[in-house]
């Protein structure tokens, strides 16, 4: 089974298609989504987002967000979503997030 | 009257400027386009979040987040500027570099002190040697990114919280459509209601799991509305400075044609005349000859 998401920035799409669980960081820790989630509206903190498109597993930094789940599919709209290649090269972005080098 | 050689040089001269002119205008017309992109996607964005923040249905009391909450005694004000960084596009930073200074000069009496932030170079030079200048946020204005918008909305947000500013402006060019574009001044924060959507505030029919409850869910997104909004006005600017800019060539272009036309009518007149000269000079030789 599975379902559509969306993860949005003001800038771009990051991602759309159909996952098979998603798992993301709420404001009060992570939680996951799997297909036929009840309808929810959800915060999301900072962290690091896991989606399964069976068997294929990607990673994102994100930060800063809101979340709606609903029948039609999913929508997750933050302020930064980074892709990384793994659970250990987020580690590395998420600390960059929370002592930014930003300034080109 | 010129000489026909004066005049040559002369057009020589305008055709040039027209084909920069010309080209200007036709690289703005790119660079709108892809302006345009980000704000259709900023735009759906916004539109994204508007539609969950109505769903949640609630209303805010101002009281409730140090964001909304107006100070009692107001005493110094922040004002930032959104302007381009370059020039060559017709009133668009001028109109707001004027419409800033009528602001500040109507509301000085309100304020102990005013300080002033800016974005993009157009604005700041314009100021800088008029009123104290806080931060100059470099090299956003030509092609902003929301880590770019994100770094500004905290910088205001922390100096808004612990008290250094009492309210914040935000002065730009609010845009209307592809060509046109109207300065305004606007409070940001404290932030009004109006940074909600204001249609219906009916919750969602059904059964909706809220995480964390409605009240709170709502009071954090605060901070990112008002974030998003300097991101919308900043591509606003970059994208207006772009339009502003290919209607100021476009009429750049045409004023060059018709000096070329005037030009090339006086320039065909004076080698008429030389020529007539010349023909009367060597008929007067040949008659002088017999």
């Amino acid at each position: 089974m599975s379902f559509n998401l969306k993860i949005m920035t003001p800038q771009s799409s990051v991602f759309e298609g159909e996952v098979e669980s998603l798992c993301t960081p709420g404001t009060i820790g992570y939680f996951g989504v799997l297909s036929d989630h009840a309808p929810m509206i959800s915060a999301i903190g900072t962290g690091v987002l896991k989606i399964d498109m069976e068997g294929d597993i990607q990673y994102y930094v994100i930060s800063g967000g809101i979340a709606e789940i609903s029948r039609e599919g999913t929508t997750v709209l933050a302020e930064i979503v980074k892709k990384v290649a793994g659970p250990d090269d987020a580690e590395i972005e998420l600390e960059e997030l929370e002592f930014p080098t930003i300034g080109r | 009257m010129l000489t026909l050689k004066e005049y040559n040089v002369k057009l020589a001269r305008l055709k040039n400027t027209r084909k920069m002119t010309k080209t200007m205008k036709m690289v703005s017309a790119n660079k709108l386009r892809k302006a345009q992109k980000a704000q259709k996607y900023a735009r759906t964005f916004e539109e994204k979040v508007n539609s969950i923040v109505n769903r949640i249905g609630v209303e805010i009391n101002p009281e409730d987040h140090p964001l909304l909450n107006p100070k009692r005694t107001v005493s110094k004000a922040l004002i930032i500027v959104f302007t381009s960084d370059k020039g060559l596009c017709g009133g668009f930073n001028s109109n707001l570099n004027r419409k800033t200074t009528e602001w500040l000069s109507q509301n000085s009496g309100r304020f102990t002190q005013i300080e002033m932030s800016f974005s993009g170079r157009r604005g700041f030079l314009f100021f800088k040697n008029r009123f104290t200048v806080r931060k100059y946020y470099e090299g956003i204005a030509t092609k902003p990114q929301f880590a770019d918008a994100y770094r500004i909305g905290n910088d205001l947000q922390t100096v808004f919280l612990n008290g250094q500013f009492d309210e914040i402006y935000v002065a730009y060019n609010q845009f209307t459509g592809v060509l046109s574009h109207k300065p305004v001044v606007e409070k940001l924060m404290p932030a009004a209601n109006t940074l909600f959507p204001s249609s219906s505030k009916q919750p969602e029919e059904g059964i909706w799991i809220y995480e964390p409850a409605r009240y709170e869910l709502l009071l954090t997104t605060i901070p990112k509305l008002i974030n998003l909004k300097i991101y919308s006005i900043l591509i606003g600017t970059s994208a207006g400075e772009q339009g502003a800019r290919m209607t100021a060539m476009d009429n750049a272009t045409k004023n060059a044609d018709e000096l070329i036309e005037h030009f090339t009518l006086l320039r065909n007149r004076a080698r008429q005349s030389k020529i007539t000269k010349e023909l009367t000079e060597i008929v007067g030789g040949a008659e002088a000859l017999k």
